[in-house]
Formats: C-alpha cells, sequence, structure tokens
C-alpha cells in the first residue's frame, strides 16, 4: 500500500469520554436487547441489534477515524464526518428501538428507582412529547444545520476542540429528533400520518440542498481556515469546497430520497388495500405446568460466576485454586530472591517491581471488577498448610487479641515504614518483608487454630476485606429456603472431604464480603451446591446495619470502623506521600529543624495525617452530626456507621493511585524479566531494552481516568452516608442535618485526592532514563 | 404576594446568570492540549519541502502544548520519512527541544511534539527537517498566555459529581411529589367515602 495511504488509515484516536459513553450505551442496549428478545422475538430481531450497534460503530468512525484527525484540513472530510453524524448515525440507532432495550439493560434498582421517577413524571413525559413532535424535530434540525454552517459558528468549532465537540452533540442531538417521526421507533406513537413524513422529508432535502448549492457554486472560500490551510490531494481550497458541497448534495439527498420512496410504497400499498402485515407479539405467559419443568427448582439470585462456561468450572476445581497459588508462591521465591542478591536498582529489580508495581495494580483492579480474588491466590496459603501439618496447630487465639485491633497496629506499622523507609524502592527490604510474611503466616497458623492469620493478623487480608465492601461479586448463598432446611451446616462445620469456613462464616447469615477470603471452601462443603459467586451492588452492604455472621453488627464493631478509617485516611497518605508538594514540605522541615535524618519527619508527619487529623475530623463530624440533628444516637454509633460510609472514597483513592503505577509501568516487567535471565547467564528472553517501555493506555487518558475514579468513590460515599443517615432519621431534615458534616468530609477528601492528582508525581518502578525523558514533558500532573 | 412573586424570579434570573457567567468561564478555559492540528502557526516554503507548523490549543498557552509539522515536497506529498526537531527558545536563554514523532500525531501525515511551555510569554520557534541529506529550517515566533488552571482543564471529569448530586435530588423531589399526590388522592378518596 502506498506509504501515504497507509498513514491516513492510521490517523485514528479514541478520546476518553466518548468511547466510555458509547461503550456503555453499547452493553446496556446488549443486555436490554437479550432480555427483550426473550419476550418478543418477532418485535426484537437480531436486525435491531445489528442497526443500533452499527449507528454507534458510525459515531465512532466519525469521530475517532482519519475523517477527524483530517476535518481541519480538507472541508470534504469534514462534511463526511458531518454527514455521517447527521443521515447515516441516527436512522441506524433509532431503528434500533433503543428505547425500552435501554430501560431493560439498567439494573432493575436503577430503573425503579433512579430513572423511574423522571419516567413516570407527567411533567417530563409532556416536555417528551412535544420534543418528538415532527414541527419541532424538523424546526431543531434545520436551525442547526444551518447555523453550524455559517461562517462564525463553522470557524469556532474549527478553532476550538470543546466547540467541535458541541457542533458534533447538536448534530447528533438534532439529527436524533429530526429521524424520530420518520423511523417512529418501538414503542412510540406517531404524531402526523405516516404520507405527512414526505414533505417534511423534502423541505429537509431542500434546506441541504440549498446549503450544498452554496457551497459548490460559491467562487470565494466560505471557511477561511480552509484558505490557509496546507493543501493535500492537490485540492484546491475552491474545488475542496465544491467537493464538500458535492458530498452533502448527493450521498445527501439519496438519504433524505430513500425514506421518501418506501414511506410513498407504503402508503400507496395500504390504499390499494394491502395493508403491511401487523407484528404479532407473543407475551410470556408462564403455564404453571411449564413452570415446573423449564425453570430450575432453585430461585437464583442474580449473575452467578460459577455459571460461567470455563471460569465457572476452574472455579469449583480445588487443583485451580493450588495451581494459582503455587504460581504466585513461585512468583514470590522469586521476588525474595532477586531482591536479596539481584541488581539494587528498584526499576530494575523483580522485588521492586512485581510486589509494587504489578501486584497492587492488579489487586486492586480485581477487587473493583471483580472481588477478593487475590485472598484465593494467595501464596501464604501454602506456609500456612505447612504450619499446620508440622506445628501442633492445638491453641485457640487469644480472646483479647479476637478484633482487629492487631491488624489495625501492623496496617498502620506498614504504612509508616512504607514512607520512612522508602520500601518501594528497597528491593532487599522487600524480600525481607516477603519472607517475614512467610515465616508469620507459618507460625501463627502452625499454632493456633483456624485462619486466625487472616482473620486477626494479615494487613493485606484487612485491605482486601475493607474494599471488597464496594466490590461486584461476593459468596453468598443462593437460595435461603434451602439452607433452612439443612441440618448438617457443612459450609462451616465442614465434613469428611472438605473443610468449612475456617473464618467463622456461617453463609446464610454471612452478609457481605468482610472477611471473606474467598477460599471457596463454603461452595466445596455444600451438600447442596447452594453457595455461588454472586454479582451485588457494589457498596450495598454499607446501607444497613443488620446482623453478619462473623463479625456482629458494624455499629459496635469500632475496631473494624477503625481499620476502615485507617485505610481511609491512608490512601490519602500513601499517595500523597509521593507527590512533590509533600517531599519539598519534608526537606523544608528538616532543614529548619536542623535534622541530619528525614526520618524523624516523615514520621511526625505520618502521626499527623494519619491518626491525628483523621481522629479530630471524624469526633468533629460526629459532634456537629449530632448536635445539628439533635439526634439521640449514640457518638460510637455514629461513627461506627458512618466511617463505614467513607470506604469507597478511600478505596477510589487506592485504585487511582496504584493503577496509575500499573498502567505506566507494566511494561518494564519485560526488561527486569530479560535482566534476571542474562544475570542468570542465559540469552533465551534477550537483552533488556529499557527505552522502548510502553504504557497500557494513552497518557492524556490518566488525569481524567483517575478523576473519574475518584467521581465514582465520592457519589458512592455519599449516597451511602444518605442512606444511612436516612436509617437513623426518618425525617428528611433530621437526615440531611446528620449528614451534612459527612458529606462536608467526603468532598473535602475528595478535594485532596483531585489535588494528588494533579500534583508530580513520581513514577515508581521505571526505569530513571525513561521517567525523566518520556512522562515529565508530556503531562504536568506527572512531573518531577 | 406579587412582591414575593417578582423577589422569586429575580432569584430565579440571578442564579440563570451565575450560571451562564460559570458556564462562559468554563469554556473560555475549556481549551484542552489537541494532539495535533490546531492554529497554523508557519506556513514556509524552504529548500525542497513546503512547512507547515500547527499549534494547539489555541489560543497558545503556558503548560502543555502541541507542536505539529506537515512537511510536504515542491508537489505538496507528504514527506514521512523526515527527522523533525522543535526548538523553542525565550530571549533569557531558556531552551526546550524536542523531536517531533509522527507516533505523536494523530494526524499520521503531521510530526507531533508535546512540549511543556514553563512560561507565558513570546517564544521563538525553530523548526529543523533532515531528510536524507537535505536539512531546512523554518523561524517564527509565537505568544504562549497564562496557563491554564488544570481544575479547569478536566471540568468535564470535576462536573460528573455536581451533575449526579443534583439528579439525584430532582428524583427524590419527584418521588416525593408523587407520594405526596398519591396522599392526597387517598385523602380525598377517603373524604369522598365519608360523605356516603
Amino acid at each position: 500500500m502506498n506509504q501515504v495511504a497507509e498513514a491516513v488509515l492510521e490517523s485514528w484516536q479514541f478520546d476518553l469520554w466518548p468511547l466510555i459513553l458509547l461503550l456503555l450505551t453499547a452493553i446496556i442496549y446488549i443486555c436490554g436487547w437479550r432480555k427483550l428478545r426473550r419476550q418478543m422475538p418477532q418485535r426484537f430481531g437480531a436486525s435491531r441489534l445489528i442497526s443500533f450497534l452499527a449507528g454507534l460503530a458510525v459515531i465512532v468512525i466519525a469521530i475517532a477515524s482519519p475523517l477527524d484527525a483530517f476535518a481541519s484540513l480538507l472541508l470534504v472530510a469534514h462534511m463526511i464526518q458531518h454527514l455521517l453524524l447527521l443521515m447515516v448515525a441516527p436512522p441506524l440507532i433509532l431503528y434500533g428501538a433503543p428505547y425500552l432495550p435501554i430501560l431493560r439493560g439498567l439494573p432493575s434498582r436503577v430503573l425503579k428507582h433512579g430513572a423511574g421517577p423522571f419516567l413516570a413524571s407527567p411533567g417530563l413525559q409532556k416536555f417528551a412529547r412535544r420534543l418528538t413532535h415532527p414541527l419541532v424535530c424538523l424546526f431543531a434540525f434545520s436551525i442547526t444545520s444551518l447555523t453550524w454552517h455559517l461562517p462564525k459558528f463553522y470557524e469556532l468549532a474549527l478553532s476550538s476542540p470543546f466547540w467541535h465537540e458541541v457542533e458534533h452533540l447538536c448534530f447528533l442531538g438534532a439529527a436524533l429528533l429530526f429521524w424520530w417521526p420518520v423511523i417512529q421507533p418501538w414503542p412510540s406513537r406517531a404524531e402526523w400520518p405516516r404520507w405527512a413524513m414526505i414533505p417534511y422529508l423534502f423541505l429537509a432535502d431542500f434546506q441541504n440542498t440549498a446549503l450544498a448549492a452554496f457551497l459548490i457554486f460559491c467562487d470565494r472560500v466560505v471557511y477561511p481556515s480552509y484558505a490557509v490551510a496546507p493543501r493535500l490531494l492537490n485540492l484546491s481550497p475552491l474545488d475542496d469546497q465544491a467537493a464538500a458541497g458535492a458530498v452533502m448534495w448527493v450521498p445527501g439527498s439519496i438519504v433524505f430520497l430513500i425514506p421518501i420512496g418506501l414511506i410513498a410504497i407504503q402508503a400507496l400499498s395500504s390504499r390499494r388495500g394491502v395493508r403491511p402485515s401487523s407484528l404479532r407479539v407473543e407475551l410470556p405467559v408462564i403455564q404453571p405446568k411449564q413452570f415446573s419443568s423449564s425453570f430450575p427448582v432453585r430461585r437464583q439470585k442474580g449473575w452467578d460466576l460459577l455459571n460461567v462456561p470455563i471460569i465457572g468450572a476452574a472455579l469449583r476445581s480445588p487443583r485451580f485454586r493450588r495451581v494459582v497459588q503455587l504460581s504466585m508462591f513461585a512468583l514470590a521465591l522469586l521476588v525474595i530472591a532477586d531482591g536479596l542478591f539481584g541488581h539494587q536498582m528498584s526499576s530494575m529489580n523483580l522485588a521492586g517491581v512485581l510486589p509494587w508495581t504489578h501486584w497492587r495494580g492488579l489487586l486492586v483492579i480485581s477487587l473493583l471488577v471483580a472481588g477478593n480474588f487475590f485472598c484465593m491466590a494467595c501464596p501464604f496459603t501454602l506456609t500456612r498448610d505447612w504450619g499446620r501439618r508440622w506445628l501442633p496447630a492445638r491453641w485457640r487465639w487469644p480472646k483479647r487479641l479476637r478484633s482487629k485491633w492487631l491488624a489495625v497496629g501492623l496496617l498502620a506499622v506498614y504504612l509508616w515504614a512504607y514512607e520512612a523507609f522508602s520500601l518501594w524502592d528497597s528491593p532487599w527490604l522487600t524480600a525481607w518483608i516477603v519472607i517475614g510474611y512467610f515465616v508469620a503466616s507459618f507460625l501463627v497458623d502452625g499454632l493456633f487454630q483456624g485462619a486466625s492469620f487472616c482473620k486477626y493478623v494479615c494487613p493485606i487480608g484487612q485491605f482486601n476485606f475493607v474494599q471488597s465492601l464496594a466490590s461486584p461479586l461476593e459468596v453468598k448463598v443462593r437460595d435461603l429456603d434451602i439452607c433452612r432446611t439443612c441440618t448438617t451446616y457443612d459450609c462451616i462445620r465442614g465434613n469428611d472431604g472438605q473443610r468449612g469456613c475456617e473464618l467463622g462464616l456461617f453463609q446464610p447469615k454471612k452478609l457481605g464480603n468482610l472477611d471473606c477470603t474467598f477460599c471457596l471452601d463454603c461452595i466445596h462443603a455444600c451438600p447442596h451446591q447452594n453457595v455461588g459467586i454472586i454479582a451485588t451492588t457494589p457498596g450495598s452492604q454499607l446501607l444497613h446495619d443488620r446482623y453478619r455472621s462473623g463479625i456482629g453488627r458494624l455499629s459496635r464493631r469500632m475496631d473494624v470502623a477503625v481499620l476502615v478509617l485507617l485505610l481511609v485516611f491512608g490512601a490519602f497518605v500513601n499517595a500523597a506521600g509521593m507527590i512533590g508538594p509533600v517531599a519539598a514540605l519534608e526537606r523544608t522541615l528538616q532543614q529548619r529543624l536542623g535534622l541530619e535524618s528525614l526520618l524523624p519527619v516523615t514520621s511526625t508527619l505520618f502521626v499527623v495525617a494519619l491518626l491525628i487529623v483523621p481522629l479530630l475530623l471524624v469526633a468533629l463530624c460526629g459532634l456537629i452530626s449530632r448536635a445539628l440533628s439533635g439526634s439521640a444516637v449514640r457518638w460510637r454509633e455514629l461513627i461506627s456507621r458512618f466511617a463505614f460510609t467513607l470506604a469507597p472514597l478511600g478505596f477510589s483513592v487506592w485504585v487511582a493511585h496504584l493503577t496509575y503505577h500499573f498502567v505506566t509501568g507494566a511494561a518494564v516487567v519485560i526488561p527486569v524479566f530479560q535482566r534476571v535471565a542474562n544475570d542468570l547467564g542465559s540469552s533465551l528472553l534477550g537483552r533488556p531494552n529499557w527505552a522502548s517501555v510502553a504504557m497500557l493506555v494513552p497518557l492524556d487518558w490518566l488525569p481524567s481516568l483517575q478523576i473519574l475514579l475518584l467521581d465514582g468513590g465520592l457519589l458512592l460515599t455519599l449516597y451511602a452516608s444518605w442512606r444511612v443517615a436516612r436509617g437513623f432519621s426518618t425525617r428528611a431534615g433530621g437526615g440531611l442535618r446528620l449528614l451534612a458534616p459527612w458529606a462536608g468530609l467526603a468532598v473535602l477528601l475528595y478535594a485532596t485526592g483531585v489535588w494528588i492528582v494533579f500534583q508530580p508525581m513520581e513514577m515508581r518502578g521505571m526505569p530513571s532514563g525513561m521517567q525523566a525523558g518520556s512522562m515529565s514533558s508530556r503531562m504536568p500532573g506527572m512531573q518531577h | 404576594m406579587m412582591t414575593m412573586k417578582k423577589q422569586h424570579f429575580k432569584v430565579i434570573a440571578e442564579l440563570w446568570r451565575r450560571g451562564l457567567l460559570l458556564v462562559a468561564a468554563l469554556l473560555a478555559f475549556s481549551s484542552r492540549v489537541q494532539t495535533d492540528g490546531g492554529f497554523v502557526e508557519l506556513h514556509q516554503e524552504v529548500g525542497p519541502f513546503v512547512v507547515t507548523v500547527f499549534s494547539a490549543p489555541g489560543p497558545l498557552r503556558a503548560g502543555p502544548v502541541d507542536i505539529s509539522v506537515l512537511v510536504q515536497d515542491r508537489s505538496n506529498q507528504p514527506v514521512l520519512d523526515g527527522e523533525i526537531f522543535v526548538r523553542l527558545s525565550r530571549k533569557s536563554g531558556m531552551t526546550l527541544v524536542e523531536r517531533a514523532t509522527r507516533e505523536m500525531a494523530q494526524n499520521k501525515l503531521l510530526y507531533s511534539a508535546l512540549i511543556n511551555l514553563p512560561e507565558a510569554g513570546q517564544w521563538e520557534l525553530e523548526v529543523t527537517i533532515k531528510q536524507g541529506k537535505e536539512t531546512a529550517s523554518v523561524l517564527g515566533q509565537v505568544s504562549a498566555a497564562a496557563p491554564t488552571p488544570f481544575l479547569l482543564s478536566y471540568w468535564r471529569s470535576l462536573l460528573l459529581p455536581p451533575i449526579v448530586i443534583v439528579m439525584f435530588a430532582l428524583n427524590q423531589w419527584l418521588k416525593r411529589r408523587s407520594a405526596h399526590r398519591e396522599n392526597d388522592s387517598n385523602l380525598a378518596f377517603h373524604k369522598a367515602l365519608e360523605v356516603f
């Protein structure tokens, strides 16, 4: 292929926001279409789905393909782009009858409680009826099309990416309105008789033709930007303009004439007495006899991961879990070996890269999109099992330590050590931490019964338990009725072939993911196959204070609340510890105090930021909350309940922070493995090329993605706080007063998170040459 | 009653005015960095090349800017195997040099370099093109305004929570209104029953 043509065809670029919106729309439509197809197969055939997805694909072609790249250089490319948005994508989308599939595709709670009040509002219904009236639609289309083709507005769109996007949105919105009465997507009803669409389309075509003719026959360049643009394809500006006019005229008119022809044929056929065959819709009527045969006896509560082919089978297999654990164990051994004996530059060592960049990033991503699958694959399970085999393992965990306080202390020490000793920058220390972990798990579970290490000691486990409160998957019972008839309780007691839950979670009374290691022992033990990995609304377990097996009520667990607060504020401290202003503050304080080491300054700042400030803020919120609402609820209970609602915000900061390192530094693992192989004398993997380390997503997506994550965390926190406040006070006013200080705290934390995102950041796990060269100059939020 | 209504309208009008001002302010700062394209800064014919230099955002601001270069031969055919260097310098002696590549550009006929302009003001722009043995340079001046505050650069992402909160408030208001309506109709029904 010609080199120029190849370059043109490669000129694609995807913007984050449109891509997210289009992907979400497609997913929601497909989900809804699948549900509706089961009920109305004739109405929602494959053609609807294909048409809708084709419409979305046309939008992608219009805004991300070479057409967009060349829109500022060639008017004809820009005109084709507009034609796709005005005349191709909207009819295809509307032919997909998107109204019902999109509504059915939404989660039922969102549809009922979120969209429901809007859809049921008489005012909005009236507005929608008026908006889709053919006169309004035609007027909107004509005005939008004419206005944006005026030189002043066209130039505005050419000079500003923002206005260019507004122009495209206006075109798409007006065109969807225009094509609405023509396609009349089901179940909307026509305002005008069908034949009236013929003059309707003719009027639009007339306006389009007039505009096209003006561009073709005008003897001056209408849009000055194209007069100064460099000449491509050897087209003069006037030729380019005429070509654009021709595109608008000929294909544009054809798009209008096709439906005119079809409607005319339809109208004439019906006059001759041949009515179009009415669509027979069979409503899904369930006969009692059919019910028992076609539906499973057990009621399934939502989507179950165990029912997914291959993945479900793998998860059910105990061997699969052991294989994953052994793989992780092997990686941990590699980390230890390279950390102790390998190159001590963290970005070139497996101990500097695998745990801090890859494992942490993948951990939070898996918690966000699935659940606590790291605990399932935990390599320390092996040493725990060996401990049980070789040591007595007969003592019960001391009563005084049966809480999360020990884990809170260990977690605080870990977070402090991370900052104070720059653990991420020391492969040697990292290796010793992993060794320490293996030894601790071996000893604790070798001496004490049950999974004492996981439940009371492991800081990673506590992190996973708390963050998985916002995960979309949960190990839970499929049908409670089956549990009511169960007499053996294998899920907690175990049986001859399988142990029960070591963390003391009784499945029928288990709520949420707290203390659940996803070990799947309960799934294997249940003789009724009544436990699954079931989809749940993220954060829904934060909304109520019911009794939970193995935990009790959240309002009475101050230790768990403090653990949550430590992880929430720890997220901010951990992210802030690596930004320029904090590093500068530490150095300034060190100089002013005349200290030789940074350790006292870092430690003091750490105590202030992770202990004193959170304590003051939370206590203050509790006091204000009580004073404003006049509530008689105990202060401790109030704090315990609201502390949990901050968990999603803290989690969003962890995800934004750790995925940033992952997507920017994931590929560095290739040269690191090459370096290890070379050090061992093998040239099988080739020589490491430290300069060619690619990123997983475009760099300019990162700040937007990070803020988007923080947005999600803030909104979930605010919603959970609102629901908790309403639980304490049934009156809206009282609830709002209770909520106010906590919402204020959430917004303050969110603002801190956004501020951190925009600060110069260190690039961990990346070769230093790469950091200075290519990252810092691109995005201001990532300078050193 | 009328005075209260007038006051009510005044408050609404003021809210609208402030809202529009806020939107206008956001739009004024909404110039994100384009990966390439943007304003034509220079268009010169030097040696065997026709060189067009674009800059984005328009108008140029201190902070991350994109300098894109289209190199064509005298017959307007794009030159795709050149080596392009962009040099920006200040009178104070500060100099930034970055290699422009086609990988960085959205439009793969162009060469693009993302440069972080540290300060506003006049900058000397020099673009050097090398292709085989041919070398040419174009010179010009660009003016950079004060940088866009980052918060305003990412206003779209930051606007999401307020929009969702407003929608939620509206949702709650509609729910309460429909509940009131249901209560009223129930009350009317019971009163009607009492009459009989």
